[in-house]
């Protein structure tokens, strides 16, 4: 199963898996056109810096993710076919239990639609928005098995 | 091997899934009080503001049962447990033997002696049948009260409110929420309610409930009278212990249970609002009622079932609340109680404009409780802090002027929280030191 790896040591901060993850999760998918959108298009992965260290930091998709088992409505999911903890946000009611219980802190308030926010490893791309714009590498898509 | 479990809600599934997943073999019954299947009990309130329908309520397929060959026993009373015969009695006088019981028999909601409390159109919530029957009487309801500032009574009342009606919320202490908030997260909560027309009245109380057969109006505390045609009474909920007390098992507040979610008699387990057990927050064992304790507190209780040995880790009492639109999530010890514990607690808190507020509370210097208020992301992070009992002195700063990331405190909450378990290795692993 495909996983993303994050190799700490490349990640220079420069914040282009945000622009990349947002544009994908935009209406127009152009840059130019996305900033006129609203409620404007977020990002579900963020770049923050720890003393002289960058993390990008999103989503695991846990094994055992706390998220699923505290979701009220079952909105919070396992996508057995592809490994990944999706979020259906038609059945989100906004308890924020999500929030609450996420220990990485990867799950946010969609501000706009009062609903979860959260990385879905981009379903309908070959690689993952992040990945793909990560200008030093630093983000990539690896088999799981190879890693662990 | 014959389990049986007694509860069908989120304990009782959350064992009976993890059972079926672990022996494939063994026989499963589920005895239910209640008529319906699996549904999610914390949605009644946003079905009563219509937010959500039938079919959103129900939490697996209709064919669920069936496919993992689970007896399913629909609004039947279990009325006794025989642990020596090691036998269920039913209300129908039928028997159903075990060779592993789980009690996740849950609560019930606590029914205060208010005179005409017995009239139409006064209710508890607890069930999705008292959810019906409140939207059912709040479709020709003008004026709604609500007794009790707890949860409960808040989610109630803004489902009333959404529904179309006039609300009033009396609460008998000296804030709304008043078990999650302090005395300022409860102020803001409050001017948000009044600023959204609800009325509120604490250190207050409905001494009688007045009409002939239906309800007409409350006669509060200091004498007002004021007009209601649907009254709910949130006061709070009792463990339902009486089967494990009339079996013999050891009860405090809720069933005593140890590291194994196992109660003081053999082969019998308790998981869920009913099970008092050990509180990594408080560090003592409570009864923390909430959906997540109950999935997790299941899933353990079903490998000590199943005869793999698994020790429970503990819960911390939180919850989520949503006021008019702003966020309020608490977490822990947030208000402790200076006669009782001394004053080995010391509380931090940071107050911004708006909405926005959040505190910390710390016992020998680590993290034992939060109040989010405004902004709740990361509050998951505090969360894992909490857990892993970690001592970072520059945590409560970096929290409360919100500079704070997993990365900050990955280390900690990595090395000592036992959060993650088994998934939990490899998720560190998905952030590598260095290139490979």
């Amino acid at each position: 199963m495909k996983e993303v790896f994050v190799r700490l040591a490349r990640c220079v901060g420069c914040r282009q898996c945000e622009i990349s993850c947002a544009l994908v999760h935009s209406e127009s998918r152009d840059i130019h056109q996305a900033v006129w959108e609203r409620p404007l298009p977020r990002q579900r992965v963020r770049v923050t810096r720890e003393g002289s260290e960058y993390y990008p930091l999103r989503c695991f998709h846990c094994e055992d993710a706390p998220c699923i088992g505290a979701c009220i409505t079952g909105a919070m999911h396992l996508d057995e076919d592809v490994g990944t903890v999706a979020c259906d946000t038609t059945r989100c009611v906004g308890c924020w239990m999500c929030v609450m219980v996420c220990p990485y802190g990867s799950i946010r308030i969609h501000e706009g639609q009062k609903v979860a926010l959260k990385c879905d490893r981009c379903p309908d791309e070959d690689e993952p928005a992040c990945v793909r714009g990560c200008p030093t590498r630093a983000l990539l898509v690896k088999e799981r098995a190879l890693v662990v | 091997m014959k389990h049986v479990i007694i509860g069908g809600s989120a304990a009782g599934m959350s064992c009976a899934e993890t059972l079926r997943r672990l022996d494939p073999k063994c026989e499963i019954t589920i005895i239910s009080d209640e008529a319906r299947p699996f549904y999610s009990r914390c949605l009644t309130s946003y079905y009563i503001a219509g937010k959500i329908g039938e079919r959103d309520m129900l939490l697996r397929d209709p064919g669920f049962y069936e496919a993992r060959r689970l007896d399913l026993v629909m609004g039947k009373k279990a009325v006794s447990v025989d642990p020596r015969k090691k036998a269920v009695v039913l209300d129908d006088g039928s028997e159903i033997p075990y060779d592993r019981l789980l009690l996740a028999t849950g609560g019930r909601p606590k029914l205060p002696d208010i005179p005409g409390a017995g009239k139409l159109g006064v209710f508890t919530l607890r069930t999705w049948d008292d959810a019906v029957a409140i939207s059912e009487r709040a479709k020709a309801a003008r004026k709604a009260v609500v007794v009790g500032g707890g949860l409960i009574g808040m989610k109630v009342a803004g489902a009333l409110r959404d529904a179309g009606l006039e609300v009033r919320v009396v609460a008998a202490s000296g804030r709304v929420l008043s078990q999650m908030l302090d005395d300022v997260a409860a102020a803001i909560a409050r001017r948000l309610l009044e600023a959204h027309g609800f009325a509120v009245d604490t250190r207050c109380d409905v001494v009688e409930i007045e009409g002939d057969d239906e309800v007409r109006h409350v006669r509060l505390q200091d004498g007002r009278r004021v007009d209601a045609d649907l009254v709910v009474i949130g006061k709070g909920v009792d463990p339902e212990v009486g089967l494990a007390k009339a079996c013999g098992a050891r009860v405090g507040r809720g069933i005593i249970v140890d590291e194994h979610l196992k109660t003081s008699v053999p082969d019998i387990y308790a998981a869920g609002d009913v099970a008092e057990a050990y509180d990594m927050a408080w560090g003592e064992p409570r009864v923390n009622a909430m959906w997540t304790a109950a999935t997790s507190q299941g899933q353990v209780a079903a490998h000590n079932m199943a005869g793999i040995p698994t020790r429970y880790p503990g819960s911390v009492g939180m919850n989520s609340i949503d006021i008019c639109g702003v966020p309020f999530i608490s977490m822990g010890v947030v208000s402790p109680r200076r006669d009782r514990d001394g004053n080995g607690y010391v509380e931090l808190a940071q107050r911004r404009a708006g909405n926005w507020y959040r505190k910390v509370v710390l016992k020998d210097r680590v993290i034992c409780g939060a109040i989010f208020a405004g902004v709740v992301d990361k509050a998951g992070v505090v969360l894992a802090l909490i857990r892993a009992r970690a001592r970072r002195d520059d945590a409560p700063e970096r929290i409360l002027a919100d500079d704070f990331t997993y990365a900050t405190f990955m280390d900690v909450i990595d090395e000592k929280g036992r959060y993650f378990q088994e998934g939990g290795k490899r998720n560190v692993q998905r952030i590598m030191q260095g290139g490979y």
